[in-house]
C-alpha cells in the first residue's frame, strides 16, 4: 500500500479503515446471534472488542478492492454450480454402474499468493466433480470425478472470476495444466 | 398456509433426497477421495435447499441470517475438512481408485 498523503482524515483513515469491515462483521456476527436483544450488548460488546483484537494479533487486515458487480456475478455462478455439481455427485452415486473415471489432476496458479488462493481452492471443491488435494507455491492439486472432461478450461474461468471479486490482475500467460 | 410456506416446503423436500445420496456416495464410492466428493458436494446442495425453504419460513430476517450463517459455516467446515482428509490421504501415497479402461 502506498503511503497516505492526504489531510489528516485520511491519514485516519488509512489506519482505521483496513480493519473497519472486520469489526463491521463481527459487530453484525453478535446482533445475529444474539437475536437483537438490547440486553445482549452488554456482553457482546466486550466480546466483540476481543475478539477484534485477537483477530487483528491473528492476521493483519489488507485493504481490499471488492468489487460488489463481480461478487454478485459470482453468487449466482457459484449458486448454478453448487446445484450441477451436487446433481452430479448425486447422479454418479445413485447410478447402478457408477460412472467414475477418477484422476489427479494440476493445475497452474495465475492468482498471486495469498488466501484467494485458499479461497479458490475451497471454492473448487464445492463445484462440480473437483476436490482440492494440495496447494503449493506453484500449483493446486485436484482429485476429479471425470478426468476426461476439460478441467482446465473450467479452472481458468472459476480462478478469473475470483480475481475479479478481489480486484486483483492476472498475468497474461495461460494459467493451466502443470 | 402461504406461498412462501409452500414453496419452503417444498425445497425441503427438495433438499433431503441429496443427504440420502450422499450417504449412499459415501458408502458405494471405492476410495477416500471420490467418498469426499458425495459428502461435501451432496450435502452442501441438500443443506442449501433445506436452509433456502426453512429461510421462506422464517418469522424474522434475524432467523434467515442465521439460517444463511449456518450454511455459511458449513460450507467453509466442509470444503476445509475435506481438503485436510484429502491432502493426508495424498501425503501418505494414498494412490486415487482408477476406473479400469476397457
Amino acid at each position: 500500500m502506498p503511503p497516505n498523503t492526504g489531510g489528516h482524515p485520511r491519514r485516519l483513515w488509512s489506519r482505521l479503515g483496513p480493519g473497519l469491515p472486520r469489526l463491521a462483521f463481527l459487530t453484525l456476527l453478535w446482533w445475529v446471534l444474539s437475536g437483537g436483544a438490547a440486553a445482549a450488548w452488554a456482553v457482546g460488546v466486550p466480546t466483540i472488542a476481543a475478539a477484534y483484537l485477537l483477530s487483528l494479533a491473528l492476521s493483519k487486515p489488507v485493504v481490499r478492492r471488492w468489487r460488489l458487480p463481480a461478487l454478485f456475478r459470482f453468487l449466482s455462478y457459484f449458486a448454478i454450480h453448487s446445484v450441477r455439481g451436487g446433481v452430479d455427485v448425486a447422479w454418479r452415486a445413485l447410478h447402478p454402474s457408477m460412472p467414475l473415471h477418477p484422476g489427479i489432476v494440476h493445475y497452474r496458479w495465475r492468482l498471486p499468493a495469498g488466501p484467494e488462493r485458499i479461497f479458490l481452492a475451497n471454492i473448487v471443491s464445492l463445484l462440480p466433480g473437483s476436490l482440492s488435494a494440495e496447494l503449493d507455491s506453484r500449483s493446486l492439486t485436484l482429485h476429479v470425478l471425470d478426468s476426461r472432461l476439460p478441467f482446465a478450461t473450467a479452472l481458468r474461468e472459476l480462478e478469473a472470476r475470483v480475481a475479479d471479486v478481489f480486484g486483483l490482475p492476472l498475468p497474461a500467460q495461460e494459467g493451466g495444466r502443470d | 398456509m402461504t406461498i412462501s410456506d409452500w414453496v419452503g416446503g417444498a425445497l425441503v423436500l427438495l433438499g433431503m433426497p441429496f443427504f440420502l445420496a450422499g450417504t449412499v456416495g459415501l458408502l458405494r464410492f471405492p476410495d477416500v477421495y471420490t467418498r469426499l466428493h458425495a459428502l461435501t458436494k451432496a450435502d452442501n446442495l441438500g443443506l442449501g435447499l433445506v436452509v433456502a425453504g426453512l429461510a421462506l419460513q422464517a418469522d424474522s430476517w434475524l432467523a434467515v441470517m442465521k439460517l444463511l450463517l449456518i450454511w455459511l459455516l458449513v460450507l467453509v467446515a466442509s470444503a476445509t475438512a475435506s481438503h485436510l482428509v484429502a491432502r493426508t490421504a495424498l501425503h501418505r501415497g494414498l494412490a486415487p481408485w482408477r476406473a479400469e479402461r476397457p
